[in-house]
C-alpha cells in the first residue's frame, strides 16, 4: 500500500506546528518541551533561600546585599520526550477498506514528524495479533524518520489484533516520559481500555485516534444483507452476520456507534487521555489544524 | 336465503397460497456486504432487540394479510353470492290464532278458539299435503310463532302442537289479541315469500281487510253473552251506593231481560256483629250492543236512558258498610266469564295512631287528621291523643296496642315494640333505641337543615327548606340512618330493623320552621306509607294488568280462589323498599297473605281480577284491519357479493401495504 498523502507538500505544512505535552512528564534531557522541574536554561523562573549542599555559585549577591539572606536563582527546563505510536494493523483498518490504512498511515506519519521536529524520540509500534512489533527502533531526526515513513507506506493490515496484549506486553514502554498514540478504529472485542489504564499507570499522556470510514459512520446499505467482517477467517466465522436492514436498524446502528463513541469520550476523560474520531472522508489538514488543535495536542 | 359460489372451480385459486407460503420460506436472499468491522452492528442489535416482538407479529400479520388477499381473490373469481329462498311457487300459508278471552266463548261444548283450531289443523293438513309450507301464530298480549314455514316432514310436530291446545294442555288467553304485533310477525316471513297467503281465525269482524289478509270468522251464529263491565260501591251519605254496569251483545236486535243479583256479605256491621247477609236484584232490559248502568241506591232514584235505579230500602237492603259484594246475572249465555263480579275493600284494615305529648300543639294533630282522609281508601284511622303535662306519674305511658306512636318530648322508657314509634324533641334516650344524647345546642339565628341519605321517607322534602334554632345532640349506633342534619349534627334519623321501627327528630317543631312547609306533611305521609303502606291501590283488576304490591310486613304470599299458592316473596335484608309486582293470567279472586313485622299476625287481602271489558263484546267490530308490510328486496332471487369480496380486498391490499411501510422503517 503506498500512501499519496505523505509528500512533501504535506510534511512542510507541519513545519510549523508542535506537539504540546504534559507540563508534568520527567522526559528526558535536551528537548525543547518545557516542564514544571528547575533546570539549566538561561530562562528565569524563581528564587529560593540557600540550603546546605546548594551550588553556592548560584546564590544570587544582589539579594544578598540588599537583605542579607542567601537566595538562589531559578530557571526553567526542557525536556525530550519519548512519543509512541501504536498502529493497528489489523484487517478491520485496511483490508477492505484501503483509504482507512492511508488515513491512519497518514496520521501516525504527521505526529511523528511533529515529534522529531521537536527533538523528541519517535517509536512506531505496528500492533498485530498480541504482540506491538517495532520495525523501525526508536526514531530521532528527521532523517531517520523519512527512512521509516517509507517503509510505513507498504505496511500490510490483515488478521485480527488485541489491543490490551499488545499494548501492556511491550518492553519499551518508560514511565512518565511521553505522550503515547493509539491509532485504531476501535471495532474490537479486545479490551482496549485496559491498555489505556496501562499507559496511564504508566504515567504518560493518552491520545486515541479513532479513525472510520464514512461507511462506518452511516451506512448506506438496506435490505437483507450478509455482513462480512474483514478480520473473518470464514463465512461461518461468528464475527460475520445476516441482518434485514431497515431503517430502524439503520437508526438502532446510529445509537449504538453514538453510545459507543460516548463511552469512548467518558473513558478517556476520566483519564484525562485525550479521544479524536476522524472520518476519512475529511482531509488530514483539516483533522491536524482542526481537531488536535482542538483537543490541545497540537500547538 | 344461503350463500353460494356460483364459480366454485375459482376456488382453484387458492392453490397459489402455497405458492405464497413457498415465497415465504425461500424469501431470505442476503447479499454479501464486506465491512471493515461488525462491532458496531452487533452493539446495535441491542438497540433493536426490544422491537423483535412487535417485528414478529408484524411479519406474521403481513403473512395473514397476504394469505387473506389471496383468498379474497380466489372468492372474487368464484362469484359468491347470497342465494334468496324466495320459492313463491310453493304455497305458503299463515294462519293467525285469535287468542283472546272472547275466543272462549262457546258453543254445544265447543269454544271459538276451538273451532280455529281445528281449522288451524285442517288447513295445515291440506296445505303440506300439496307441499306448501304452514306458518302458525298465536295472537295473544305477547304474539309468538307456533310454527315457522313448517314442511310436510315435520307435520307431526305441527299438529302435536295444535293438539296441545286442543286438549287444553294449553288454554286460550284471557287477555286481549295483539292482531296488530301477530301480522308484524308475518312481514318476516312475507319478506321470504311475499305471495304467502295470511288466513286470520278470529271473532272480530274488520270493516277492510287487506288483500294479502283472509278473516276466518269463528263465531257461532247464535253466540250471545250478557255481561258485567263494571261495578263499584262509593259511600253516599253514610250509606253504600251500589253501580252496576251490565252490557248485551247478540241476540241479534232483541231486548234482553236480565235479573242483575246482588249480595252484601257483613253488611252492617258493628262492634257487637259481624255483619248480615243482604241479597237484592234488579232485571234490566238490554240491546244488542247496549250497555245499561244499574245504580242501587237508599231512596233509589228515575230511571233514565242507559240508568236504571233501584231502591235500597232502609230496612232491608240498605247498607252502611260490607265484608263483600257479589255480583252476578243469571243467564244462560255463551260466555259465562263475565257473568259475575266481586267488590272488596268494604271493611278496612285498623289502624290505631297514639300522640303523647307534653306539650300537645294543633301541628301533630291536623298532620294526622289529613293523613286519615288521605290514606282512607287503605286504612281506617283512629288516632288517640294523650295529654302528659307534667309527666304525671299517675298517668303512665302507653306503650302498646298502637300502630303507630307518637312520643313528643316525653318518652316512655322502654320504647314499645309493637309499632312503629316517631319520637319528636326526645327528653331521653330509652334503654335499647340505640342512640344517646349528648347535649343541646342554640343558635342566635335560624340554622338551616341539609339532605343526607336519600330515603323514601325525605322523598319530595327539601331539606334545606328547614330551619332549626335549637336541637339536641345525639349520638346514634349503625342501625340508624341519618337523613337530615345541621351543622354535621344528625336531626333525622330513621331505624328499620324487624319490630325495632323508629324515625328519631332530634328538634322541637316549636324550634323549627318546618311546621309552616308542606314538608311536614309530605313528611309525616312518607313516614305512614314507608312503614304503613297501602297494600294494593284498588281491589278490581284486568288479567295481564300489572298489580304493584306494598306488603306491609317481611314476605307475600299470593294464592288463588282454589288455595294454590301462585307465589311467595320475601324483603331483601338489604331492601329499603319492598314491592311486589304482580301480574295474573285468569279472571277470578286472588287472596294477598302478609305477615306483620310486630306481631307476627297474618292478615288476607282479596282482589278480584276480571277479563278487559272490550273481551265481553263478543261480536266486536273493528274499522281495519292492520296491512302487512313487504319489504322490497331484489326481483333475482340472487345477491352478488362481488362488491364486498373487493371492497374487502382492497382494504387488505390497503392493510399490507401500511404493514410493509411499518416493516420498512
Amino acid at each position: 500500500m503506498r500512501s499519496n498523502k505523505l509528500d512533501d507538500a504535506f510534511f512542510s505544512r507541519l513545519e510549523t506546528m508542535s506537539l504540546n505535552l504534559k507540563s508534568s512528564l520527567a522526559g528526558y534531557f535536551g528537548g525543547k518541551h518545557l516542564v514544571r522541574t528547575y533546570g539549566q536554561t538561561v530562562e528565569f523562573a524563581d528564587y529560593r533561600e540557600y540550603q546546605l549542599g546548594d551550588d553556592i555559585r548560584r546564590i544570587d549577591w544582589n539579594l544578598y546585599s540588599r537583605f542579607e539572606k542567601y537566595f538562589l536563582k531559578l530557571f526553567t527546563d526542557e525536556r525530550q520526550m519519548q512519543v509512541q505510536i501504536f498502529l493497528d494493523c489489523s484487517g478491520s483498518m485496511g483490508k477492505d477498506s484501503p483509504q482507512k490504512a492511508e488515513y491512519a498511515v497518514a496520521a501516525t506519519a504527521a505526529l511523528g514528524f511533529l515529534a522529531v521536529q521537536n527533538m523528541d524520540k519517535l517509536s512506531v509500534y505496528l500492533m498485530r495479533g498480541e504482540r506491538a512489533e517495532d520495525p523501525f527502533g526508536t526514531i530521532v531526526g528527521k532523517n531517520s524518520f523519512f527512512r521509516a515513513v517509507g517503509s510505513l507506506e507498504s505496511v500490510e493490515f490483515d488478521g485480527d489484533t488485541d489491543m490490551a496484549a499488545c499494548i501492556t506486553g511491550c518492553p519499551n514502554i518508560s514511565e512518565n516520559n511521553g505522550l503515547t498514540v493509539i491509532v485504531s478504529d476501535f471495532c474490537t472485542e479486545s479490551d482496549w481500555k485496559k491498555a489505556v489504564d496501562y499507559l496511564c499507570y504508566k504515567k504518560r499522556q493518552v491520545l486515541l485516534l479513532q479513525v472510520l470510514t464514512p461507511d462506518e459512520l452511516d451506512p448506506g446499505y438496506e435490505g437483507r444483507v450478509h455482513l462480512m467482517d474483514s478480520e473473518s477467517d470464514s463465512i461461518e466465522d461468528p464475527r460475520n452476520m445476516k441482518l434485514r436492514i431497515t431503517r430502524g436498524m439503520l437508526e438502532a446502528y446510529r445509537e449504538a456507534l453514538k453510545d459507543f463513541r460516548e463511552d469512548m469520550h467518558t473513558f478517556c476523560n476520566k483519564r484525562e487521555a485525550g479521544y479524536i474520531t476522524v472520518s476519512t472522508d475529511t482531509a488530514i489538514e483539516r483533522v491536524l489544524f482542526g481537531e488536535f488543535l482542538k483537543v490541545g495536542i497540537m500547538s | 336465503m344461503s350463500l353460494e359460489l356460483l364459480v366454485p372451480l375459482g376456488l382453484l385459486a387458492l392453490l397459489t397460497i402455497p405458492i405464497l407460503i413457498l415465497i415465504h420460506i425461500l424469501k431470505p436472499n442476503y447479499q454479501v456486504k464486506h465491512i471493515s468491522s461488525t462491532h458496531i452492528w452487533k452493539l446495535s442489535l441491542q438497540y433493536r432487540r426490544k422491537r423483535i416482538p412487535i417485528n414478529r407479529l408484524r411479519n406474521i400479520l403481513i403473512f395473514i394479510c397476504q394469505l387473506l388477499i389471496l383468498t379474497a381473490v380466489a372468492l372474487i373469481v368464484s362469484r359468491p353470492a347470497i342465494l334468496y329462498d324466495r320459492n313463491t311457487d310453493r304455497s305458503d300459508v299463515i294462519a293467525i290464532l285469535d287468542s283472546s278471552a272472547s275466543m272462549y266463548a262457546e258453543t254445544g261444548g265447543e269454544t271459538r278458539f276451538h273451532r280455529a283450531v281445528e281449522d288451524v289443523m285442517s288447513l295445515s293438513d291440506s296445505i303440506l299435503s300439496e307441499g306448501g309450507a304452514m306458518t302458525v301464530i298465536l295472537a295473544d298480549e305477547d304474539p309468538e310463532y307456533l310454527a315457522t314455514r313448517t314442511e310436510l316432514k315435520n307435520r307431526s310436530v305441527l299438529m302435536d302442537t295444535l293438539g296441545e291446545y286442543l286438549d287444553g294442555s294449553i288454554a286460550c288467553s284471557y287477555g286481549s289479541a295483539d292482531i296488530e304485533g301477530a301480522i308484524k310477525l308475518c312481514e318476516e316471513i312475507l319478506a321470504e315469500n311475499p305471495a304467502a297467503k295470511i288466513y286470520l281465525y278470529t271473532d272480530t269482524t274488520y270493516g277492510y281487510v287487506p288483500k294479502s289478509v283472509e278473516v276466518v270468522p269463528v263465531m257461532g251464529s247464535e253466540e250471545w253473552n250478557a255481561a258485567i263491565l263494571n261495578a263499584e260501591a262509593t259511600l253516599e251519605d253514610g250509606y253504600y251506593t251500589l253501580t252496576v254496569e251490565v252490557a248485551c251483545y247478540g241476540q241479534g236486535g232483541m231486548a234482553l231481560s236480565m235479573d242483575v243479583n246482588v249480595q252484601v256479605n257483613g253488611a252492617n256491621a258493628n262492634l257487637s256483629s259481624e255483619g248480615r247477609t243482604l241479597t237484592f236484584s234488579r232485571s234490566v232490559d238490554c240491546k244488542d250492543g247496549e250497555t245499561q248502568t244499574i245504580i242501587f241506591r237508599k231512596g233509589g232514584g228515575e230511571d233514565m236512558e242507559g240508568f236504571v235505579y233501584s231502591d235500597l230500602q232502609e230496612t232491608d237492603s240498605a247498607f252502611t258498610s260490607y265484608q263483600s259484594i257479589s255480583i252476578t246475572i243469571d243467564e244462560r249465555d255463551n260466555f259465562r266469564d263475565d257473568n259475575s263480579y266481586q267488590i272488596y275493600g268494604g271493611r278496612k284494615p285498623i289502624v290505631n295512631i297514639l300522640y303523647s305529648s307534653t306539650n300537645p300543639n294543633p301541628f301533630f294533630t291536623s298532620a294526622l287528621d289529613v293523613l286519615r282522609n288521605d290514606f282512607a281508601e287503605w286504612w281506617d284511622m283512629r288516632i288517640t291523643e294523650i295529654e302528659r303535662k307534667g309527666g304525671l306519674l299517675k298517668d303512665p305511658f302507653v306503650t302498646n296496642g298502637y300502630d303507630f306512636y307518637i312520643y313528643e318530648h316525653e318518652v316512655p322508657d322502654p320504647l314499645p315494640s309493637d309499632g312503629v314509634v316517631f319520637l319528636a324533641d326526645p327528653d331521653k334516650a330509652p334503654a335499647g333505641a340505640g342512640f344517646t344524647i349528648v347535649g343541646n345546642q342554640r343558635y342566635q339565628s335560624s340554622m338551616y337543615l341539609s339532605a343526607e341519605e336519600e330515603h323514601p321517607i325525605v322523598s319530595h322534602v327539601v331539606a334545606d327548606y328547614i330551619s332549626v334554632t335549637r336541637y339536641t345532640m345525639l349520638t346514634y349506633d349503625s342501625s340508624y340512618h341519618v337523613l337530615m342534619s345541621c351543622d354535621t349534627n344528625p336531626l333525622l334519623l330513621v331505624r328499620n330493623e324487624g319490630n325495632a321501627k323508629i324515625v328519631l327528630m332530634s328538634f322541637s317543631v316549636h324550634y323549627s320552621n318546618i311546621v309552616q312547609l308542606p314538608e311536614w306533611y309530605v313528611m309525616l305521609f312518607n313516614t305512614m306509607n314507608y312503614f304503613i303502606p297501602g297494600t294494593v291501590r284498588g281491589n278490581s283488576f284486568e288479567v295481564g294488568e300489572q298489580v304493584t304490591v306494598s306488603p306491609r310486613g317481611p314476605s307475600l304470599k299470593v294464592f288463588d280462589a282454589g288455595r294454590n299458592r301462585l307465589g311467595t316473596y320475601e324483603r331483601g335484608e338489604d331492601d329499603v323498599t319492598f314491592t311486589v309486582p304482580l301480574s295474573f293470567a285468569a279472571p277470578g279472586v286472588y287472596d294477598l297473605q302478609q305477615d306483620s313485622y310486630f306481631d307476627g299476625a297474618v292478615t288476607d287481602l282479596n282482589i278480584f281480577v276480571k277479563i278487559p271489558a272490550a273481551e265481553s263484546n263478543i261480536w266486536r267490530v273493528e274499522d281495519a284491519l292492520a296491512e302487512p308490510v313487504i319489504e322490497q328486496k331484489p326481483d333475482n332471487s340472487i345477491q352478488e357479493l362481488l362488491l364486498w369480496v373487493a371492497v374487502a380486498l382492497v382494504a387488505l391490499l390497503f392493510i399490507e401495504w401500511l404493514l410493509q411501510a411499518l416493516d420498512n422503517r
